[in-house]
């Protein structure tokens, strides 16, 4: 039997871990569980997913349900796991709403405050005062206190999953003040465009994009030849992204450069809706002509998947291009759709597992966990469970690459246990240069950047 | 002597220049704020002067006395210049003139031990050959005694001293350079949004954080291994959390503020 929460609790005696004390407690089947409330990153889910399924979170398997009362798996958002840690029963209710938006209501929850982050939307789809889904805090936690599961409930995170350090994210000032339980996989992203079933040369052009492209074209279409270099490349490039919610977002910004505060020109299918105030794409529908696109502003949509979406959507014959910023997970489940979106290479590198350890392709970033600025017992468990914070860290979260990572936990033996997986071997597969990870394990890389910007280099 | 006296002249007319510069270019209703390092050195002194309106009448200012800024403690005589509203350009120049001409002195008085003592006989060199090697180290010390007190003066966090560890092998012992967010940055010239300029206190102040906070002991070794990680990570945080554009601003005032002192010590040293 795991001793985790022993081991937490004589740390939290002694001094070297501080905790507040309060933490809810949920009753399922006659057993009363501790429960402890995680968002944040949805590129990430897949192996947090993994971590709690399959790892060695909880003492023994534990039960696995879906928002809805289904089955969950590694692509799932809303989910609960309940069973025992260090002997004690606890319940892990995750609701994933972006790496931001994670960093947002953990603050909120952690400060006692209870602000939504806004920003103002213009354009022909909605114009008006946009609220990022998920604050002030994620209203979609499965609520498991009704057989079947089919409501959820609105609460107060203890932890979050964050693509980027508080550093960069929305607010550092704020986000500065969480816990840090430390870097516990590199998260890895890629440029892709739209798929074309009969394409043209502009299309047929385009395999690569750079960094100084790449900064440009985030204030506005331009042809295909600015980035193909052959003049009868007129198809105009429209780039398709997430909102302010997003690490993928602040993750693109980064490796461009480009300032975090700096406004950019986004495009949407014609047939993505508000709802809410939140852009949601439409079902996967040709895109015939310009009109089939309308300009979204600085905002973009809320998850990964509906840039997917629109990245399968049929451009042929529409003379334009869509280009977007993408998590693996997304892209990847992108290839196994009739209309896939197709990867570009970054400065002439290809996005794979091998080229990301090596430091040849630099669209990455590192994933966190956070947790509240004094988190309860519980938290500190489970955050412990996950990445050995404090059994084996001692406290001192993991802020390093390579041989000098010190990552541990059921996030990190995740990597080490699937190596013959396709998407979640994180670089432990036979052939790392061939073959692409939803995340990267931390302990293999050969170089980092100097921060959460910067271009990686070999150590 | 007479050196000593040429250097005084030229220092005080130095900084009757920047007497003259001030009172011609007293703070102006509406001037943005010109140095946010203030935040991080001193408070400023006064607050800014209201706003009026154009037709309102503008009294007449009270004669400038040298009171209002000299002070036995030098650290009080720049917030006193600053808060007269003298440009941070203009400081900057006034402390390292003074600074350079103070260290001016003691170097030449050590270059002329030091030639006194190789005109001397051997049997005396021998004798004093301990002394001889301590001028030649504080000699050797002196620019960078020089660099951190002006830091000091100006409120900049002291830099560690360069080489107060020896390098692993192999690898080169770089110096200890002042991370470009600590540069003389004017919000308004550089275009930063409210935002940006929220992400570059932030970045000040967890730089502060990391090495350690302000009143370090310049020569201690985990001191400078501190700063040197920390540097790094923070230029490139600056450049990826403004964005090129702001940072290669940024990088040319540091250049032409480099180039300013430089020419200034040469100047007090001519």
């Amino acid at each position: 039997m795991k001793s985790t929460s022993l081991i937490t609790a004589a740390l939290l005696a002694a001094g070297l871990v501080t905790s507040a004390s309060a933490s809810s407690t949920v009753t399922v089947s006659g057993t009363t569980y501790t429960e402890v409330f995680i968002t944040g990153s949805t590129a990430f889910r897949a192996f947090a997913y993994e971590a709690v399924a399959f790892g060695t979170v909880f003492d023994s398997a534990p039960t696995v349900v879906a928002k809805g009362g289904g089955a969950a798996s590694i692509s799932t958002s809303s989910y609960v796991a309940y069973g025992n840690i260090g002997g004690q029963p606890y319940l892990l209710n995750f609701d994933l709403t972006g790496s931001e938006a994670g960093l947002a209501a953990v603050y909120n929850a952690s400060a006692g405050t209870s602000v939504a982050v806004t920003y103002p939307v213009s354009g022909p789809l909605f114009t008006g005062t946009a609220t990022l889904a998920g604050t002030p805090i994620p209203t979609a936690f499965v609520n498991p206190t009704t057989a079947g599961f089919p409501a959820t409930v609105t609460a107060a995170p203890d932890l979050a999953f964050a693509d980027t350090s508080a550093a960069v994210s929305l607010n550092p000032t704020q986000n500065g003040t969480l816990t840090d339980f430390g870097i516990v996989a590199v998260i890895p992203f890629t440029w892709a465009k739209g798929y074309n079933s009969a394409p043209d040369a502009s299309w047929t052009d385009l395999v690569n994009v750079s960094i100084p492209q790449l900064s440009y074209e985030l204030t506005g279409a331009k042809k295909a030849s600015y980035f193909t270099g052959k003049t009868a490349d007129t198809d105009l490039v429209y780039l398709i992204g997430r909102n302010k919610g997003s690490g993928t977002r602040v993750n693109t910004f980064l490796t461009l450069n480009y300032g975090l505060s700096k406004s950019i020109v986004q495009y949407a299918p014609a047939n993505s809706t508000y709802s809410s105030t939140v852009l949601t794409a439409g079902s996967v529908a040709p895109i015939t002509s310009l009109a089939g696109l309308d300009v979204v502003g600085n905002d973009g949509f809320d998850s990964g998947g509906g840039v997917a979406t629109t990245l399968e959507d049929n451009i042929t014959g529409s003379h334009l291009i869509t280009l977007g910023y993408i998590g693996l997970p997304d892209f990847l489940g992108s290839l196994s759709t009739g209309t896939p979106a197709t990867a570009l290479t970054l400065d002439g590198v290809a996005e794979n597992d091998g080229n990301i350890i090596n430091g040849e392709y630099a669209f990455w970033g590192h994933e966190h966990l956070y947790g509240q600025a004094s988190p309860s017992t519980a938290a500190l468990a489970v955050a412990d469970a996950l990445t050995g914070y404090v059994t084996v860290n001692g406290g001192a979260p993991n802020e390093a690459l390579g041989s000098r990572s010190s990552a541990a936990g059921a996030l990190e033996s995740v990597f080490g246990n699937n190596a013959s997986s396709t998407t979640l071997a994180g670089g432990h597969e036979a052939s790392p240069n061939t073959q692409s990870s939803y995340a990267i394990d931390p302990v293999l890389m050969l170089a980092d950047k100097p921060s959460d910007s910067g271009y990686p280099s070999q150590f | 002597m007479k050196t000593c006296l040429r250097i005084s002249i030229a220092v005080n007319l130095m900084l009757v220049a920047g007497l003259v510069f001030i009172w011609s270019t007293r703070p102006k209703v509406g001037m943005p704020a010109k140095s946010s390092l203030v935040v991080l050195a001193v408070p400023p002194a006064q607050p800014r002067p209201a706003p009026v309106g154009p037709a309102a009448a503008r009294p007449e200012p009270a004669p400038f006395r040298w009171q209002q800024l000299e002070n036995r403690d030098y650290h009080i005589y720049v917030k006193n210049l600053r808060g007269t509203g003298c440009p941070e350009p203009s400081v900057r120049a006034i402390v390292t003139a003074d600074v350079a001409a103070v260290y001016g002195q003691r170097r030449r008085m050590l270059e002329e031990k030091l030639a006194r003592l190789a005109d001397s006989s051997w049997s005396n060199r021998l004798a004093l050959a301990g002394s001889e090697a301590g001028m030649r180290t504080e000699l050797q010390n002196l620019p960078a005694a020089q660099d951190r007190l002006i830091a000091d003066l100006l409120g900049l966090p002291p830099a560690p001293k360069p080489g107060a560890t020896p390098p692993p092998a192999g690898e080169p012992n770089p110096e200890a350079s002042l991370p470009l967010v600590f540069q003389d940055i004017d919000p308004v010239k550089l275009n930063l949004s409210p935002e940006d300029q929220m992400r570059l206190a932030y970045l000040r102040q967890s730089f502060l954080q990391e090495i350690g906070g302000a009143g370090q002991d310049t020569a201690d070794p985990a001191y400078l291994a501190r700063w040197q990680a920390a540097q790094p990570k923070y230029d490139s945080l600056l450049q990826g959390s403004l964005g090129n554009e702001v940072y290669n601003k940024i990088q040319m005032i540091e250049y032409q503020q480099t180039v300013a002192e430089e020419t200034a010590r040469l100047n007090s040293k001519n």
